[in-house]
Order: structure tokens, then sequence, then C-alpha cells
């Protein structure tokens, strides 16, 4: 049961804090939600005379952290149409990259192993030759490397490697996974640096 | 209704000059409401939620929530509502975050002890006895002198909800506060 609110209590709210007209405070006398309301009413607005805060910042250190704040959002939200890119870029990267590798299959692994194969072989040899070894071994680190690099002719003379003007579909591919791979940090890199000036 | 709010702008000192859809609020202006209002919105937090520390937080979050919003206020009041509507937010959110607020019997002293710390140790003692939403309505409606269609507004409630819930509160506290010997007429 909702309990009837007295007619009284706006009137008896408008007058609080000073003496009240003698209708009203005889009126208060005999209403028990009057007298409430005059009781929490002086009880509360005392009790709120004599709170005092902690230790509330200047308002100018208020209005800079506002400032700070929605600078802040503004570049998270400036930066959020890169970022989508950016992962959609790696993902398409990683992909074409995925189709590359699974749909050439052994002619791609190939290729990669055997461009890796002839450069490390290469590379001992030149350490070989630069660490001041005797001719001899040098001349054999040399002859590895040639080795190796005949093994990766012979590769692509068997068509295991695809030269740039036979496999051109699948440098392209490679050369696109790169670029999707490798454009969106430079993007990204090149706005961060736009943002900081 | 440009005039009036011409005369709101006057009054509040809103700075229409920067294009900016926030911060609406110029420094001037900013200052005076921040001068007026922070102290009052501190004691309505720290009496709701029973925690000094945490209403000093809340209020700065406030102010800073309501320069971001980048209203156009329509006077000084509307303001200040929408301000307090602002920090009546923070603090259900704050209440949902940790599920339970400090008792206000427990709290720290918020300010340095003196002759008025007994009775800042009462307050704090019978509020707690309170419900935190019992606080918030009985705070807007007896210390800030909202109209019931306001403290409605600020609270997120029902006005016809809030007539009964403010019914009860009033009578809850000041029989609590009957009961503690405090009222004037029983203090002797």
């Amino acid at each position: 049961m909702r309990p009837p609110p007295c007619p009284h209590l706006d009137d008896l709210a408008r007058a609080a804090g000073g003496p009240l007209p003698e209708a009203l405070a005889r009126h208060a006398a005999g209403c028990p939600e009057c007298a409430d309301a005059r009781l929490v009413h002086g009880f509360l607005r005392a009790g709120a005379a004599r709170m005092a805060p902690l230790g509330l910042p200047d308002a100018a250190v208020v209005r800079r952290r506002a400032e700070l704040r929605e600078r802040a959002a503004r570049t998270e939200r400036a930066l959020r149409p890169i970022a989508l890119f950016d992962r959609l870029g790696l993902a398409a990267g990683g992909a074409v990259l995925g189709a590359l590798v699974l749909g050439k299959g052994a002619p791609a692994v190939a290729w990669l192993r055997a461009l890796g194969a002839a450069g490390g072989n290469a590379a001992h040899s030149a350490l070989s030759a630069l660490s001041g070894v005797p001719a001899a071994t040098a001349a054999r680190g040399a002859l590895q490397a040639a080795r190796a690099l005949r093994a990766a002719g012979a590769l692509h003379a068997a068509g295991a490697i695809p030269a740039l003007g036979a496999g051109v579909p699948a440098a392209a591919a490679m050369a696109v996974a790169t670029i999707l791979l490798a454009a969106p940090p430079l993007v990204w890199s090149l706005y961060l640096g736009w943002v900081d000036e | 209704m440009a005039a009036a709010i011409q005369v709101a702008d006057a009054a509040t000192g809103v700075d229409d000059s920067g294009g900016a859809a926030v911060l609406m609020l110029g420094e001037v202006a900013f200052r005076d409401f921040y001068d007026r209002t922070a102290r009052r919105l501190w004691a309505y937090l720290a009496a709701a939620s029973g925690d000094p520390a945490l209403a000093d937080d809340l209020t700065q979050e406030a102010f800073i929530r309501l320069l971001r919003a980048g209203i156009r206020p329509e006077s000084d009041e509307h303001l200040r509502r929408y301000l307090f509507r602002i920090a009546t937010n923070l603090l259900q959110d704050h209440r949902r975050g940790s599920r339970r607020l400090a008792p206000l019997a427990e709290l720290r002293e918020g300010a340095s002890p003196g002759p008025d710390a007994a009775a800042r140790v009462d307050l704090r003692r019978l509020l707690a006895r309170l419900k935190p939403r019992e606080r918030q309505i009985l705070w807007l409606a007896h210390v800030e002198g909202h109209s019931h269609q306001e403290i409605a507004a600020i609270a997120g409630m029902r006005p016809a909800s809030l007539r009964v819930l403010l019914f009860r509160a009033r009578r809850r506290l000041a029989g609590l506060v009957r009961a503690a010997g405090l009222a004037p007429e029983e203090t002797p």
C-alpha cells in the first residue's frame, strides 16, 4: 500500500532552513511525515556542512586531464581503421603465403631450400676465406659453394626452381605476400610519426 | 528559444567560440562551475558511497566526463543535474564492480579530528544503516533540494517509485536519529 504523501511537504521543503509560518508550524507539529522531513532535513544539512573533501584537485588540473583523455581517445579513434587494415594485411599475407606453400607444394619448398643451402654454403666459404685458414681449405669452401650453386642450377633446370620468366605466378605471389606483410607496419609507423609531429 | 540559450550561456559562461564537440565549457566558466559544485558533489558521493577517498576519485571522474560529454547546457541548474546524473551512474558502476561498498562506520576520517568529529561519525554511523539508494535520494532531496522529478531523473527511477522510496527512507532515518538521541527536541 502506498502511503499518501502529505500535501504540505513541498511547502515545508521550501521553508526549511528558516522559521516556519505559523500555520505550517502548527501542521508540522501534528503531522508525522512533516516532522520526519524536518528532522531529516536538519540532520543531513548539518552533516553536510561539516563534511570536507580530502583533496580535490584544482579546476585547471581536472580540465587538463579531460583534454588529455580526449586527445588519447581521438588518437585511438583515428588509429582504429589503420589497425584494422593492418590485421587484414597480415591475414591476407599469411593466406597468400599459405596458399603458395600448400598449393605449389614441392617446387616452392625446394626453391626455398635450395636458396637457403646455396646461401649457407656461400656464407661458410666466405667466412672460411676471411678467417685466414690455409688456401686449400678456402679453395674447398669455394668449391662447396660452387657445388651448391650448381645444385641449385640443376634444380632450376629440372623445373624445381621457377625462374623469373617461367615462374612468374609464384614469384609474383611471393612479392605480393611480402608487400602485404611489410606494408601495414610501414604505414603504421609513418602514421605514428605523423601523429607525434 | 535562441534568446533563452543566449541568456543561459551568459549565465553559465559557455564558450561557443570553439568548434569542437567536446569541452564546451570555457576555462573561466568551468572553473567557476567547478568551484561552486565540486564540494557539493563530493559530499553527495561521500554520503552515498560512504568512502571519502572514492568520492574524491568519482568527483574528478564526473567532471572529466562532463567536460568530454560536449553538451550545450541550457542553464547552470541543467549542468548541475547532468553532473549529478553522471556521478550517480559512476557510483552505480562502481557498486556493481565492487559488489560491496565499505561500511560507513569503518571508514577512515575524511578530515582532521576536531569538535565536529563526533557529529561526522554520527552522520556516517546513521547513514550506514540505510541502503545506498536511500542515502542517495535522501541527500538529493534534503541537501541538494532537488524535486521528485529531478531526483528520479538523476537516480534513474520512476517518480512514483521514488516517492514511496523517499517516504520510507525518510521515516527510517528519522527513526534512527531519534533512537540515537540526536533529534533536537530530545537532546539535553
